[in-house]
């Protein structure tokens, strides 16, 4: 996670072998990506935010390249339950911002390999399309994923190990139960943060708060609060903590 | 590997031949030999209808060439993004590059089969030259799609398709000057490195000119070919080289 501009798409871009580091090393499995370029992208599949094609390709043509190179589980599951086979006539180009984005999951997702490199990849999907691919991600998929994202809360319902960063260096890192030994709480604000409350970081329709759970109960039960949650990873995504 | 190059060939050959593009162009070209032939067919002595397979030569690489090859470079260069998509989708960056060169050369090679032929038709009986002059005419075109797919790298579809365009119009253009030069200054022989010079930049029209304006070039037909294919190899090589291994795409 991060904000725009903190590095997360560079970082990727590394990792998949795409950029070479100005400094340091990225090691994959013991090797260098960027060094080693033909194994990583044999490793590794992208999917990246920005939706953009331009070639005169259909739908059903990339279907045909993955029923080459990709798992047909993953395939099954794009072209019959997500519903991709509805767009296989269309021409690339003229998919909607969302759909071209499904058709990117389709093939980082189902072209074989064993990590799943995937910048803001929901970004531009609905809700539903959300749901359907993140719980496949999350019960189906049997490979890594290194996937960057601005929504905490897509962070903690598919991640296992967090990494901030911030102006291209870690703020963070961490796992789950490292945020949860901190005493901060997400609450859901009306109009403003009630007072007493020691406010961390303020965004918006959410703050964030150091407070005790009891005080926070008493505050919900009264109405002055929407509602409050143990403070996941936008704690240091704000960058306040 | 193997798999992986056919399925990336196999990806680049989707829309290749679009007959929206290509039947227009044909059209031009058969009407472009036509009506040459047409006005070959009221010149008398050979000198005259020599002067005409000039003139075809003048256009062919001034305007023909260009607008094939620009046809082809729309095909084959990609975004930065789509090639992150395609690298990603087929698992292979030699794999891409090597399926870019088959499908420029398989695009352009009916379009070359088309110019030795028509040419050879014009040239045969009019003078000394003969099937080399499409021939040289169509390597010519391959090193200006070497240089069209370097461009590609760059990873921006309108600066390949645009920058290749002028460069295969005013390469060759620029021959046409200096043989108007040397003609002006009536020089009857060129070095090694001009004649190379003017092989590599457009070399029917230097092969056919040095005919018609009797200035001899120290490189025979046959080592100007050579040259052009080994250069053609050599960029070639190049491309997939740095596209494999050194091109940079931040996604």
């Amino acid at each position: 996670m991060g904000h725009n501009g903190s590095g997360k798409s560079t970082l990727l871009s590394i990792l998949y072998g795409g950029l070479f580091p100005s400094s340091g090393r990225l090691l994959v499995d013991g090797y260098e990506p960027y060094r080693e370029r033909e194994r990583a992208i044999r490793d590794m599949t992208i999917v990246f935010e920005r939706p953009y094609f331009d070639v005169n390709a259909r739908v059903r043509d990339v279907y045909g390249v993955l029923r080459e190179n990709g798992d047909g589980d993953c395939l099954e599951f794009f072209w019959d339950v997500v519903g991709v086979k509805g767009l296989g006539s269309k021409l690339l180009p003229d998919l909607s911002s969302g759909q071209k984005q499904l058709i990117q999951l389709m093939q980082g997702l189902c072209r074989v390999s064993k990590i799943k490199v995937l910048d803001e990849a929901f970004s531009h999907l609905d809700p539903v399309n959300v749901d359907a691919v993140g719980s496949y991600i999350a019960r189906e998929l049997k490979a890594d994923v290194v996937l960057s994202t601005h929504v905490p809360e897509e962070a903690e319902w598919l991640g296992e190990y967090f990494i901030v960063l911030r102006d291209g260096r870690v703020a963070w890192r961490g796992t789950l139960e490292d945020l949860a030994r901190e005493n901060i709480y997400e609450v859901y604000v009306r109009g403003h943060v009630p007072e007493g409350l020691e406010v961390v970081a303020s965004l918006g329709y959410v703050a964030l708060v150091r407070a005790s759970e009891d005080v926070l109960f008493e505050l919900n039960s009264r109405g002055l609060i929407r509602g409050f949650r143990k403070a996941g990873v936008r704690v240091y995504y704000a960058g306040r903590a | 590997m193997l798999g992986g190059l056919r399925v990336a060939v196999k990806w680049y050959f989707r829309g290749l031949f679009l007959p929206s593009i290509l039947v227009p162009m044909f059209l031009l070209m058969l009407l472009f030999y036509g009506l040459l032939y047409g006005y070959s067919l009221g010149l008398g002595d050979s000198g005259e209808r020599f002067r005409v397979v000039y003139l075809i030569v003048v256009l062919a690489s001034v305007l023909l060439n260009p607008l094939f090859l620009a046809s082809a470079v729309a095909h084959v260069a990609r975004t930065r993004d789509m090639t992150v998509f395609e690298v990603s989708m087929l698992g292979c960056w030699v794999c891409i590059a090597v399926a870019r060169l088959a499908a420029l050369l398989f695009y352009l090679a009916p379009y070359m089969l088309f110019q030795v032929v028509a040419l050879w038709l014009f040239v045969r009986g009019v003078g000394a030259v003969g099937l080399e002059v499409g021939l040289l005419l169509g390597l010519s075109l391959l090193f200006y799609g070497g240089i069209a797919i370097v461009l590609s790298l760059g990873g921006s579809r309108v600066v390949a398709v645009v920058g290749s365009s002028m460069l295969t119009f005013l390469l060759p253009t620029s021959v046409l000057i200096l043989v108007g030069s040397l003609t002006m200054y009536r020089v009857s022989s060129l070095d090694v490195f001009t004649s190379a010079v003017l092989y590599l930049f457009n070399a029917p029209l230097s092969y056919v000119a040095s005919y018609l304006y009797g200035f001899r070039m120290a490189l025979s037909w046959t080592q100007g070919a050579l040259l052009l294919v080994l250069v053609d190899v050599l960029v070639f090589a190049m491309y997939v080289y740095v596209f494999s291994r050194k091109q940079e795409l931040k996604i």
